[in-house]
């Protein structure tokens, strides 16, 4: 045995958790290696140390507020709760596409006038027709027809830039702040269109990406390491430029607001992440992270 | 003919979907069954006992939107889990960079308000404050980065096997191992400076 075989069964031989064949053959190395030794060392003394951790309870005003600030939620929410469904809203989506479909369809073969739905719609192609103002607007056209149908309405896409900008917090902030596309997002989406173009959207972006001679494999990775811990968010933008002088990514997503019943994606995360410390482990890229949120109230 | 397991499975389906429906006595007893895992979990990711309280209130909260999600594919303690590690590193994370944005203990703060040890049952408050080993292991274990943290706790804090670990992580079993590894070998260079302390 070798110290990197050795290496992988010090836990358990430190644990006594290995068979007894595998015990001897670790114990010969150890006789042996005076590293190993070393590191079964450190290990007994984490054992120690670990065992003298127990579970905590939580204590008991923390669990009634905990359980009012509950109470008074589900009783908010219970009003739409079949409605807030993540299978509900999906079925719900389904259906509306399927409708919307068949509308188009109706309306192509007998001439008439094709409705204006203001959500996404699956089984439709994009085509950009104007990039001002920071969010490229596109108009969908419909794939059944042979001849293009007329627009049946608008997405605001994501926005990629490079640029090169160093920011520092102030400015980052203000960036943020100041995003066009960050606001179309949240007057434009709800938490149903981030379930169905999440994956889309993170595509396109990553596709405008590359365009601009960015990294766009690392740039969907970001996104996906992200969305791990809130499956729930947009992309809206991408930047290429620097952070204190490193080279970074900034990532913009949309969600809904925390702790609100708001649907719309009027809260917008901004990660800034170097894309090198990225590779080799991602919870040690993040640089900057911040949020901003719209009020959409009229 | 259907077995305790599946029966006990059953009737943990029918509370979620009483407590999806507001039933205000399901969400009660699901709170009252699992508060202390995503607390103590909580608690050992962020050191500090404000921040546990916010954070098993973000989980719950969640589990109450999210709980139609919930497929069954894994036990409901174990996806509660998952949660919890989940928001943990959000949570970290968003701290770590905007800590005017969360709770008002500074990283150098004083991390260790209160700690409660279950293995009796509840304990008094008063007779359950920590023990100074206690501390400094726990301090030692916030000094890890949260890739080591994470699965040390899951492993060696709340018992998990390697496999459901690495599910929970999304990561590869051997990745889990190589980190506990590491973990643990880092917990000990970092205790050593208090050696006398805590042994």
């Amino acid at each position: 045995m070798d110290c990197r075989r050795a290496k992988k069964t010090l836990v358990e031989y430190a644990d006594g958790g290995l068979s007894r064949a595998r015990r001897d053959e670790t114990g010969l190395h150890l006789e042996s290696c005076a590293d190993c030794r070393a590191l079964l060392g450190m290990l007994e003394v984490s054992r120690k140390a670990l065992d003298k951790l127990e579970r905590v309870s939580m204590p008991g005003d923390a669990s009634r507020r905990t359980l009012s600030t509950l109470k008074s939620q589900s009783a908010s929410a219970s009003a739409g709760g079949f409605f807030r469904s993540p299978r509900v809203i999906a079925t719900a989506g389904i259906l509306t596409a399927v409708l919307v479909g068949f509308a188009i369809v109706v309306g192509m073969f007998t001439g008439g006038k094709v409705p204006n739905p203001k959500v996404s719609q699956k089984g439709s192609t994009t085509t950009p027709v104007s990039s001002s103002g920071g969010a490229a607007e596109l108009t969908k056209t419909s794939v059944a027809g042979q001849t293009p149908a007329p627009p049946v309405g608008s997405l605001v896409m994501p926005v990629a830039r490079a640029t090169s900008n160093n920011y520092d917090n102030g400015s980052m902030k203000t960036m943020a702040e100041g995003l066009d596309v960050r606001k179309q997002f949240a007057q434009r989406y709800t938490l149903s269109d981030a379930v169905n173009l999440r994956v889309l959207f993170s595509q396109k972006l990553a596709d405008q990406f590359v365009a601009l001679g960015g990294d766009g494999p690392t740039l969907e990775a970001m996104i996906s390491y992200i969305q791990q811990s809130e499956p729930v968010l947009l992309p809206c933008y991408a930047e290429r430029a620097l952070f204190g002088g490193q080279n970074v990514i900034i990532v913009g997503l949309s969600g809904p607001p925390r702790g609100g019943n708001s649907k719309m994606l009027s809260r917008t995360e901004f990660w800034v992440m170097n894309p090198e410390k990225f590779v080799a482990n991602p919870d040690s890229c993040i640089m900057w992270w911040g949020q901003s949120l719209q009020n959409n109230s009229k | 003919m259907s077995n305790p397991d599946e029966e006990g499975l059953r009737a943990e389906e029918q509370l979620l979907s009483r407590a999806q429906a507001g039933d205000q006595d399901a969400l009660e007893t699901i709170f009252n069954t699992y508060r202390n895992q995503v607390f103590s979990l909580a608690y050992r990711m962020t050191g500090n006992a404000t921040d546990a309280e916010d954070l098993t209130q973000e989980v719950f909260l969640q589990v109450m939107r999210k709980i139609g999600s919930f497929q069954g594919r894994s036990s409901f303690s174990t996806w509660l889990y998952r949660v919890t590690v989940n928001r943990a590193r959000d949570y970290m994370r968003t701290k770590k960079r905007n800590p005017e944005l969360l709770s008002q203990d500074g990283d150098g703060a004083e991390p260790h308000e209160m700690l409660y040890a279950t293995s009796n049952g509840p304990q008094p408050e008063s007779s359950a404050i920590a023990s100074e080993a206690q501390r400094l292991v726990q301090q030692a274990l916030m000094d890890l980065p949260m890739n080591l943290r994470a699965p040390l706790v899951l492993h060696e804090l709340e018992g998990l096997e390697y496999h459901v670990v690495a599910h929970m992580l999304r990561l590869p079993v051997g990745t889990v191992k190589s980190r506990i590894f590491r973990g643990r070998v880092k917990l000990a260079e970092i205790l050593e400076t208090h050696k006398e302390q805590w042994r």
